[in-house]
């Protein structure tokens, strides 16, 4: 009897405790971080016994502060950039190495997913050094190839620190995409390509009707997570453009970082973040809405 | 976040037949003919090159000295005799570089053990349970995906402060002992367990967590693969929040000691020096991957690709 | 029973075990008398040879710990506002001259620095100490840190390329004449197809060039009562003037080589870029890389706008500071004395570089006076101390950061307007775009108020 009692109460208790981890650990160690950062953002923040009240007036100078603006300029263009290059490349490489006839797939696949191997400070100051005028590879490549552009290409300059970033992350994560796109391929089914090819569908019909749909969920989602990786991006950019980082290459989450720990005024830089952290709220969620994803989610 | 829904036709396909590889776009058997397999190949391998080529640069540059960091694209390749070890003897000489790796073991060793297996349990209660408070969970669990890890940086650093658990290693273990992503990874995969199953087993008088670990985990065992990689890999790489919390020098990770030696201009870096130290680091999560690459593809089929 | 999370986790769950026998009873760090945070690598290094002798010589144990500048940045400025006398915090804690302005945004007695003007006086070192060198580590009068270093910059240049262009630098006496130098060189050497060698390296990035040159004419973009500068009429000149020496029809600028080092030597050693501003640590760094251009460099102060004008700027330099956490100031003034000021620090500063120090009574003393084979047997070590007397002050605030960002945005549409429509109208276009910048400064320095 009692034996019963206790089955029945671990079968009734038991999703509470497999969640009870996350839960525990979301009051303990992000409440108050979270609590602290909203409170902030209504502070301004001077020193130990100058900490004033300032209701919205982070916010206030937030909504006329051009560096902010610029910076969310920059992110978006960087997030645009990103995702329109990294989606459409992993996913012809997906393509093309979940070819039948494909020799060595694992050695490509380990190929363009290895840089994922590589943190990403470390890719930034690979690449910086990649990047370097004259010498790096990247200018001498392109010296050798097209003479007229020369090797002295300034990837660090306001005009072309855009495309350096842009370069590095797709170097980066190209290869995660792919992985993502090639588990999609696979789960598509063939009697689908099959009965396509039964109706006389041509490669681009099948393409479009058969695979395109199989692997829609994998392609929301990566777009999502890029878009919300993207709009957080930092480490990248601020250990590439070390020491001086131009105008056009500070991105929001940089912004953050320099107003609060480089300026020293942490109210306003959890303004920014509450700002950020908004901005990616409301981007997901047309996303979301778009693809539907919503919906299936409330189940 | 991670739950799709895909078009009918595809999904009632996939719950038919999940794991049969569909032809490719380019690999259909019109395309014949020894043209299209060499084009395809030549476009991969090309790829393949870009792709490689900076770690080929890397490898190389831990074998140069300073003065030739530049001057060289890769190895003076005619001149075998300023090729250089001295990279490697001043890296385990003059930095603990030893400790630095055997820290980031421990601490990335450690992280995955307990992620895999929280995050497993935790997505377990999500695919196949009923709960009050399922929703609002949810709900918490993916806006706590947009925030920036940035913006809690200082408030978390003065918990740790406030809790004494400044320069140890619990501030990094036990705050990151669940993922939120993870638990969603594990919940779409654990949808594919059978609810029969379950049940079958509790007749036969299995626990609910002896059905989490002899049921559900066998099946989605693919999914512990991938994501026993995913967290090893950020684990290992990761480098804001240890390098504020961990303050003796024998604590320190392979990225903070690395990254402590990229200085300001005025402040000369060792280039030779860190970049053998980042082609040692990439060393030992590249043989994780090696062992996981069937697992890891597998495993991302069933978590976020299907509904 | 089989272990279902799979072999990898099984091995991980077996090494964590292990290692974390050993990891996790590793001892903390035990609690010196004093300690010490240090930001750069090679200081660790020099620091590290020194500091068994002073705990020898005074008995009291000292820390050393390298911290990057992002952990010292975040743990010290969240510390400084809610528990500035914490445990947590390190006794003296060397700080970089750009990271140092936001300590200054309390009030001075709120700072979580102490005061040290007493200390300097008592012990006499406040008169030894070239006083324009306080001013970046100052905060209405009162000193926060004792200086490591000068950094007097002078123009190095390729002797040899120029006089073969027909050029001796060395009697330009303004900017506008080096430019022409500049464009004469260039035109030398294109002509003799020589595509990648250029009159000097300056970025159109960075504003850090133009920065050099405001000091020398004694401009802080923000003073050090955070009064904004950025659209003084000189600003807009001197923008001007360099936005068109690295963009347009005039433009003689080399891209800088990018991280410090190694690059560059390849670059001297090549004759790509042919004149620097060279504060004296870049010093060390060109002769320790650039191993074939021996005997070919030249040194000379700066060129000037105006008479009034500096013939030196300063760039870069670091302080030791005391926290309020420190129990015992003077032990912490004594370390501090030890590494920067006594005869053993500045022996061993002077075996690995050409920094020289803040101390005006040891400029006398005959290693300073060599001749320097390196420059042709000029005594390159003489000029930068007859230049140090002549340094401008640059002051540090909380809006430095920004104003030089400011800048550097402005400097990025001035080089756009002249490749775009050349130099007509660019001045008063520079002049438009600073006074904007100086709003929004002048709007951020007055959100920072408190009262």
């Amino acid at each position: 009897m009692n034996r019963d009692r206790l089955w029945a109460w671990q079968y009734r208790y038991a999703p509470y405790l497999f969640v009870a981890p996350f839960v525990i650990l979301f009051c303990c160690f992000l409440l108050y971080p979270l609590g602290r950062s909203i409170t902030l953002s209504f502070y301004k923040a001077a020193g130990p016994k100058h900490l004033v009240f300032a209701g919205f007036e982070n916010f206030r100078f937030l909504l006329l502060d051009r560096l902010f603006w610029l910076a969310v300029l920059n992110t978006v263009a960087f997030t645009v950039a990103y995702l329109v290059l990294q989606i459409p490349v992993s996913l012809g490489l997906a393509l093309m190495l979940n070819s039948k006839r494909i020799w060595f797939r694992n050695f490509f696949r380990f190929a363009f997913f290895s840089p994922q191997l590589v943190g990403q400070v470390f890719v930034a100051v690979i690449f910086g050094l990649l990047l370097a005028p004259r010498h790096g590879l990247v200018n001498r490549a392109l010296g050798a190839m097209i003479p007229a552009i020369g090797t002295e290409t300034n990837w660090f300059s306001a005009r072309m620190a855009l495309p350096a970033i842009v370069l590095a992350a797709l170097w980066l994560s190209v290869g995660y995409g792919m992985i993502y796109f090639l588990a999609a391929l696979q789960s598509v089914d063939r009697d689908l390509y099959e009965a396509a090819e039964v109706d006389g569908a041509g490669k681009w019909m099948q393409f479009w009707h058969v695979t395109m749909p199989g692997i829609r969920p994998v392609l929301t989602f990566l777009v999502l997570v890029g878009t919300i990786g993207s709009f957080q991006v930092f480490e990248l950019p601020y250990v590439l453009f070390r020491p001086t980082v131009p105008p056009t290459a500070v991105t929001i989450v940089m912004y953050l970082f320099q107003t609060g720990f480089e300026s020293g005024d942490i109210g306003y830089a959890s303004a920014i973040g509450w700002a950020l952290v908004l901005m990616i709220l409301i981007v997901s969620l047309i996303q979301l809405r778009v693809t539907g994803l919503l919906r299936e989610d409330a189940r | 976040m991670t739950q799709m829904l895909p078009p009918i036709e595809a999904s009632r396909a996939i719950a038919k037949a999940p794991k049969c590889l569909a032809p490719s776009f380019t690999g259909g058997s019109r395309m014949t003919g020894w043209a299209g397999f060499i084009v395809l190949h030549a476009v991969v391998i090309c790829l393949a090159i870009i792709s490689l080529t900076p770690f080929f640069w890397l490898i190389c540059a831990t074998f140069k000295r300073h003065e030739d960091f530049f001057t060289h694209a890769f190895l003076p390749w005619s001149e075998p005799g300023r090729w250089t070890l001295s990279n490697y003897r001043l890296l385990f000489e003059q930095w603990p570089f030893a400790a630095w790796m055997f820290n980031s073991l421990f601490l990335s060793c450690a992280h995955t053990v307990v992620v895999v297996m929280l995050s497993s349990l935790g997505g377990f209660a999500l695919a196949k349970y009923r709960f009050a408070g399922k929703k609002p969970l949810m709900l918490i669990m993916l806006s706590t995906m947009l925030l920036p890890s940035q913006v809690l940086l200082s408030g978390n650093f003065l918990l740790m402060y406030r809790i004494g658990w400044l320069d140890s290693y619990a501030a990094i273990l036990v705050p990151g002992a669940v993922s939120v992503f993870g638990m969603l990874l594990f919940m779409q995969a654990m949808r594919g367990v059978p609810d029969e199953l379950l049940q079958a087993g509790r007749v036969d008088g299995c626990s609910e967590f002896r059905l989490w670990w002899e049921v559900a985990l066998p099946i989605v065992r693919p999914m512990t693969g991938a994501y026993t990689l995913l967290s090893f890999m950020g684990a290992w790489n990761s480098f804001l929040w240890p390098q504020i919390v961990l303050q003796t020098p024998t604590k320190y990770t392979l990225p903070i000691g690395l990254t402590n030696m990229l200085g300001l201009p005025e402040y000369q870096t060792p280039y030779g020096v860190l970049m053998t130290g980042t082609f040692l680091s990439i060393l030992p999560v590249a043989v994780l991957f090696f062992i996981l690459q069937r697992d890891f593809i597998a495993g991302l089929a069933t978590g976020a690709v299907k509904g | 029973m089989s272990f279902h999370l799979g072999k990898p986790i099984l091995v991980m769950l077996f090494i964590a075990v292990i290692a974390g026998a050993v990891a996790l009873n590793r001892p903390n760090q035990k609690k010196a008398d004093l300690t010490l945070w240090v930001f750069a690598d090679s200081h660790y290094k020099t620091y590290e040879k020194l500091v068994p002798t002073f705990q020898e010589r005074t008995g009291l144990s000292v820390n050393l710990n390298l911290v990057s500048g992002q952990a010292m940045d975040l743990r010290m400025s969240s510390l400084f506002m809610t528990n500035p006398t914490s445990e947590q915090l390190p006794e003296v804690v060397e700080i970089e001259i750009g990271w140092v302005g936001k300590y200054f945004r309390p009030p001075v007695d709120e700072i979580g620095l102490i005061p040290l003007n007493d200390m300097l006086k008592e012990s006499g070192w406040y008169d030894k100490i070239i006083r324009s060198r306080f001013a970046p580590w100052t905060k209405d009068d009162i000193i926060f840190g004792i200086p490591h270093d000068v950094h007097p910059v002078t123009l190095t240049y390729r002797d040899d390329l120029y006089l073969e262009a027909g050029i001796d630098l060395s009697t330009v006496k303004t900017w506008p004449e080096l430019h022409e130098a500049c464009l004469k060189f260039e035109k030398h050497w294109r002509g003799r197809g020589f595509r990648e060698r250029h009159a000097i390296e300056a970025s159109t990035g960075d504003s850090g060039f133009i920065q050099q040159i405001l000091l020398q004419r004694h401009i802080n973009l923000v003073d050090q009562h955070s009064k904004v500068h950025i659209n003084d009429p000189r600003v807009t000149q001197t923008v001007a003037f360099y936005a068109q020496m690295v963009a347009g029809p005039r433009a003689v600028g080399g891209v800088s080589s990018g991280a410090a080092g190694a690059p560059l030597s390849k670059d001297l050693n090549d004759g790509n870029l042919c004149a620097f501003m060279t504060p004296d640590w870049r010093i060390s760094i060109i002769k320790r890389y650039a191993d074939q251009v021996g005997g070919k460099m030249r040194m000379m102060p700066l060129p000037k706008f105006d008479p009034t004008d500096s013939a030196t700027s300063t760039w870069g330099g670091s302080m030791m500071g005391i926290t309020k956490a420190c129990k015992h100031p003077k032990d912490a003034f004594k370390l501090i004395e030890f590494l920067y000021l006594s005869e053993e620090g500045l022996a061993m500063r002077q075996q690995s570089t050409d920094i020289i120090p803040p101390l005006m009574s040891v400029w006398d003393q005959p290693v300073y006076q060599q001749p320097d084979p390196f420059f042709g047997g000029q005594k390159g070590q003489a000029m930068f101390i007859d230049l140090a007397r002549q340094i401008p002050e640059r002051y540090t605030t909380p809006a430095s950061t920004i104003a030089g960002m400011s800048l550097t945005f402005v400097l990025t549409q001035a080089v756009n307007y002249v490749q775009d429509h050349g130099p007509a109208g660019l001045e008063a276009e520079c002049q438009k775009m600073l006074d904007v910048a100086a709003r929004d400064l002048e709007r951020r320095v007055a959100h920072w108020k408190v009262d």
